[in-house]
């Protein structure tokens, strides 16, 4: 190891746990980058933190840039020689000011023409100065989600920066940032540390604030808190639950861990079982404890952010406090039940949607209307468009219930339960319960058919009616979560190859909000497809065949990822057979752009070789392949749609492989171009007639084959 | 510690800290925050220390006097300490330990809950401080205050008296809090909140407090047209209870609801501005140098007077 570590501490009062992990990565890149452009070899750079500190280690970073020479130019050659060839002014001053004797200065043809040139030597400087200068723009780099000022100082930071620790090995480096000057003293665990620590060195970072009660990396933290979470868990009988994305939470809330288990009364797990869990999750950071079968038990872990020394009082003062939220969560409850969920969709008049976009109740009639057509469309039973209808009645009642009011991230989940225990029927309850659902990009699906198509009712008259009064996003502003609906959409149709058709039922959709702006369903369809092709990436679907399957249109977006799927299956398996169906696609692809009509009327009368007939018959049988397509698609059960694109996918494309030779005989022996405009139709119709058939499977000619 | 006992210890612990103790504002506010103690006092550069015991009043959270920790009517120990210190986690910690809370013995964390006040047009970046998972206090940087960026920032902290005490006792309802050595909270307190859940939830005139609104409103508008700028707090103070209490009564429509805080804001913050405004001409009395401030404003007078 040629050179010394490098140590960099931030301290703070408590930032927000979701403040850390990207401060962290923002502030080590910065660093690494600061180094990189100062020329300083180093080894790894680790970022560690806790609530209160940020703090970066360097190994082996070198104590000097490198020397280097570097060339400089001067004044132009007619500058630095009088009339009588002496040198000038200008001349020795150059020469002076880089330190050299004016015999050294040489000339060199720039584009600025002839000008003084010297080769200095340019000694490295030392770590330590340029750190000095980079510092406070690394350590300020950190755009946290929201930023505050302090006192009187005019810097913004996620939270109060306190003090600042610069070591390189044992010498200080100094910088400031407003009067916050860096030195060699941290601040222990706040209760179970020194209020002042000096570090000696850099390397004994880690370990002296261990003596301090501070375990400040995260990962050593991490496996320490789930060490001792199921330990406590299970000595108190049962399992945490959602223990990966707790720990994450507790995570940096803490310096120095400490689990322990408590108790609530029995009669709260009357309550629907995501009460108690939001209580405990999200309100109290608190780990949910449930038996083998998952049901919840009375318990709960949490974590402690100190040493196990009088234990009872934390654990009592967690118990009294979750007691109090489950105590006002039955509360709300009970007044909630006072009416069936179905009374309450007349409220719903009071409750303003979005600005200019009428009440709940009127979007509640649209999200009906809209699932009656996507019935239709599916063809469901009478019962369940009974189900679904009633679903979509039911699905904002829960909005006005003092429970959702309290736990607004229950919404949707609670209506489920109200429904249910309003006597509505289990797949309505069902259906309401996950309408939300995706959330996010990482949320699940709806589980259900009906909860699935009330999810895209509810989306798709969200998304038309924003874009409708004209707040589409615009860069990385969505207030009404446009971006994040359409995925959801396209996840729902694409992922269960739900058939739903979007192109009429979002012209029904803007039909119901009665106008709004033109160029409404452009927009949408232009998001629809972005947001098609984000879900497509995250399938891990190529570029190419991205476009490939989304090109066969919105009307079939449904099928597209089954379509990329049996694509990608038959490339694997038959590359050549793939390479075929693409031939077959892509000639006639490529020249019908020249076409002058849309006409599909072929007349045999006019056809020149014999070839042209042999075109026909395949124009005939591939039209008849894209029937079977769609035929087959259509006569699989709608909760069996995946398998059956798939399916009839792979039919198809095997069919359109086997006619790669006709149409590869046409282009080789007839001119599609012909002079005589009739012939030049009738060539371009048939090949217009297999462009079509091709598309609707997918636009194969976008894949790259060759 | 009596509930009384704990009042006049932060009141020794912060008075030692040099704050001035103030006494309860007497009209009807849902948090001392709206006090003009804090919400003038946090506006311009003067320096400003102060605690003080603030009834607070929110009806939608009364519970007929039937739920351990909610009530309609409560109280808010708060302190403002204008420019936050460096050390003002520190000395809160303190404060703690005064009360005999040793930090040790339990698990104190800071939690963050970022406060606002739409009504005040007011917002701060903050905790709220666990002592065991019950939060015990709200802690805040004022960042804006009647709409208006405050410079320098003040450190707000205001406890939960009653949630505090009752750790303190080990009781597990405000209802048996020891109010003094032989007086229960319960004793004074309960019936009280019965009655006025009570009246909040189910008997309040509606079409009534609808005419106070506006008359209030009304009222305060005039004041502040004639540049007073303390009866406009007090009467858009009251425009705020007077929505909540609607608000309770559940006569406020979601949409409504937006307009109406929008109306009481608009007065909060014109009272800030004509707070700022008083100050200003009276040269920020409590900012150092007051005296060269009048004595250049005086040359400046006799300057212009010359001329």
């Amino acid at each position: 190891m040629s050179g010394k570590p490098f140590l960099l501490e931030i301290g703070t009062e408590e930032l927000p746990s979701r403040f850390v992990p990207p401060a962290l990565e923002q502030i080590r890149d910065q660093l690494e980058a600061a180094l990189g452009v100062a020329r300083i070899s180093h080894g790894e750079v680790r970022a560690m933190g806790t609530p209160r500190r940020l703090a970066f280690l360097v190994d082996d970073v070198a104590e000097r840039q490198p020397d280097r020479t570097v060339t400089v130019q001067g004044p132009a050659r007619q500058a630095c020689f009088d009339s009588e060839g002496e040198p000038t002014k200008a001349l020795e001053g150059f020469a002076r000011a880089q330190g050299a004797d004016p015999s050294a200065v040489t000339f060199e043809q720039t584009d600025k023409g002839e000008r003084a040139t010297l080769i200095v030597d340019e000694p490295g400087r030392r770590l330590a100065d340029v750190l000095a200068e980079a510092l406070p723009r690394v350590v300020l780099c950190a755009t946290f989600p929201k930023t505050m000022r302090w006192a009187h100082r005019k810097v913004r930071y996620g939270r109060p920066i306190r003090w600042l620790v610069a070591l390189l090995g044992s010498e200080v480096v100094p910088f400031s940032i407003e009067d916050i000057a860096s030195g060699r003293t941290t601040h222990g665990h706040r209760f179970l540390g020194s209020d002042r620590t000096e570090i000696a060195s850099a390397d004994a970072y880690v370990e002296t604030l261990r003596r301090e009660c501070v375990l400040v990396d995260p990962d050593e933290r991490r496996e320490e808190i789930r060490r001792q979470v199921l330990a406590v868990a299970r000595e108190a009988g049962g399992e945490p639950v959602g223990l990966d994305e707790m720990l994450e939470e507790n995570l940096y809330l803490v310096e120095w861990p400490t689990a322990f288990a408590g108790r609530f009364p029995e009669e709260f797990l009357s309550l629907p079982p995501v009460v108690p869990t939001t209580v405990l999750e999200k309100h109290q950071k608190l780990f949910p404890v449930a038996d083998a079968k998952g049901n919840l038990l009375p318990l709960f872990v949490g974590v402690r952010n100190g040493n196990a020394d009088n234990m009872e009082n934390v654990i009592v003062g967690y118990e009294i406090v979750v007691h109090g939220r489950l105590e006002d969560g039955l509360f709300f409850f009970r007044n909630d039940m006072r009416r069936p969920l179905s009374d309450r969709v007349v409220d719903l008049d009071r409750v303003t949607f979005i600005q200019g976009l009428g009440t709940l109740r009127e979007k509640t009639e649209r999200v009906r209307a809209l699932t009656d057509i996507a019935c239709d469309q599916l063809g469901l039973s009478r019962g369940d468009r009974a189900h679904a209808l009633r679903a979509a009645e039911l699905c904002k009642a829960d909005l006005t219930t003092s429970l959702v009011i309290e736990f607004t991230s229950l919404q949707g989940i609670l209506g489920g339960v109200y429904a249910e225990l309003s006597g509505e029927p289990e797949p309505v309850a069902r259906a309401i319960g996950e309408h939300y659902r995706p959330a996010s990009a990482d949320d699940a699906l709806p589980e259900m058919v009906l909860g699935q198509v009330l999810s895209v009712a509810d989306k798709l008259d969200h998304v038309v009616g924003v874009l409708s009064i004209g707040e589409a996003p615009t860069g990385t502003a969505d207030p009404h979560g446009v971006r994040r609906r359409l995925q959801g959409i396209a996840s729902i149709l694409m992922r269960r190859a739900l058939p739903i058709d979007l192109e009429p039922l979002a012209q029904h959709a803007l039909d119901l909000y009665e106008g709004g702006q033109p160029g409404t369903l452009d927009q949408f369809r232009d998001l629809l497809r972005q947001r098609a092709e984000a879900v497509l990436e995250l399938e891990g679907v190529a570029l190419e065949l991205r476009s490939a399957v989304l090109d066969a249109g919105v009307s079939r977006l449904s099928q597209a990822l089954a379509v990329a799927r049996a694509i990608e299956r038959l490339d694997a398996s038959s590359p050549d057979t793939l390479t075929d169906a693409w031939c077959t696609a892509t000639r006639p692809s490529n020249i019908i752009s020249k076409r002058e009509s849309d006409s599909t009327t072929v007349d045999p009368s006019l056809f020149e070789y014999e070839a042209e007939p042999a075109l026909l018959d395949a124009a005939d049988r591939i039209e008849a392949v894209a029937e079977r397509f769609d035929a087959e698609i259509a006569a699989a059960p709608v909760s069996q749609r995946f398998a059956a694109v798939e399916r009839a996918t792979d039919a198809a494309l095997r069919a359109l492989a086997v006619e790669a030779p006709v149409v590869d005989e046409f282009f080789t022996v007839a001119m599609v171009m012909a002079d005589d405009a009739a012939v030049r139709a009738n060539r371009l119709a048939m090949l217009y007639r297999i462009y079509l058939a091709v598309t609707r499977v997918a636009a194969l000619h976008d894949l790259n084959r060759m | 510690m009596t509930f009384q006992d704990m009042f006049l210890t932060l009141h020794r612990f912060w008075s030692d800290r040099g704050c001035v103790i103030e006494q309860p504002y007497d009209m009807e506010m849902g948090a001392g925050t709206m006090a003009p103690a804090t919400f003038f006092r946090a506006l311009g550069p003067e320096p400003y220390n102060v605690a003080y015991v603030q009834p607070s009043r929110r009806p939608a959270d009364a519970r007929y006097g039937e739920n351990p920790y909610r009530m309609g009517r409560f109280f808010q120990y708060q302190v403002i300490l204008k420019p936050s210190p460096d050390d003002v986690q520190e000395q809160y910690i303190d404060s703690l330990a005064a009360l005999g809370f040793d930090p040790l013995a339990h698990d104190i964390r800071f939690v963050e809950d970022d406060w606002e006040s739409p009504s005040l047009g007011a917002s701060g970046v903050g905790w709220e401080v666990w002592i065991d998972g019950m939060e015990i206090t709200q802690f805040t940087y004022f960042q804006q205050v009647g709409g208006v960026e405050v410079d320098p920032v003040c450190a707000e902290i205001t406890y939960g008296p009653e949630r505090l005490c009752m750790y303190v006792q080990g009781v597990d309802s405000y209802v048996d809090l020891k109010w003094s050595a032989d007086v229960t909270y319960g004793t004074m307190r309960k019936r009280e909140e019965w009655e006025t859940s009570t009246y909040g939830f189910e008997v309040a005139d509606i079409p009534m407090l609808y005419r106070h609104f506006e008359d209030y409103e009304a009222e305060a508008a005039r004041c502040l047209d004639a540049g007073l700028v303390w009866p406009a707090h007090e009467l858009t103070l009251k425009c705020s209870h007077t929505f909540n209490m609607l608000d309770a009564r559940g006569a406020v429509s979601v949409s409504e609801r937006v307009a109406v805080i929008g109306r009481v804001r608009r007065l909060a913050a014109r009272c800030a501005r004509g707070w700022m405004k008083q100050r200003e001409e009276a040269l920020w009395p409590l900012l150092p140098g007051l005296e060269a401030r009048v004595a250049a404003r005086e040359a400046e007078l006799a300057k212009g007077g010359d001329a």
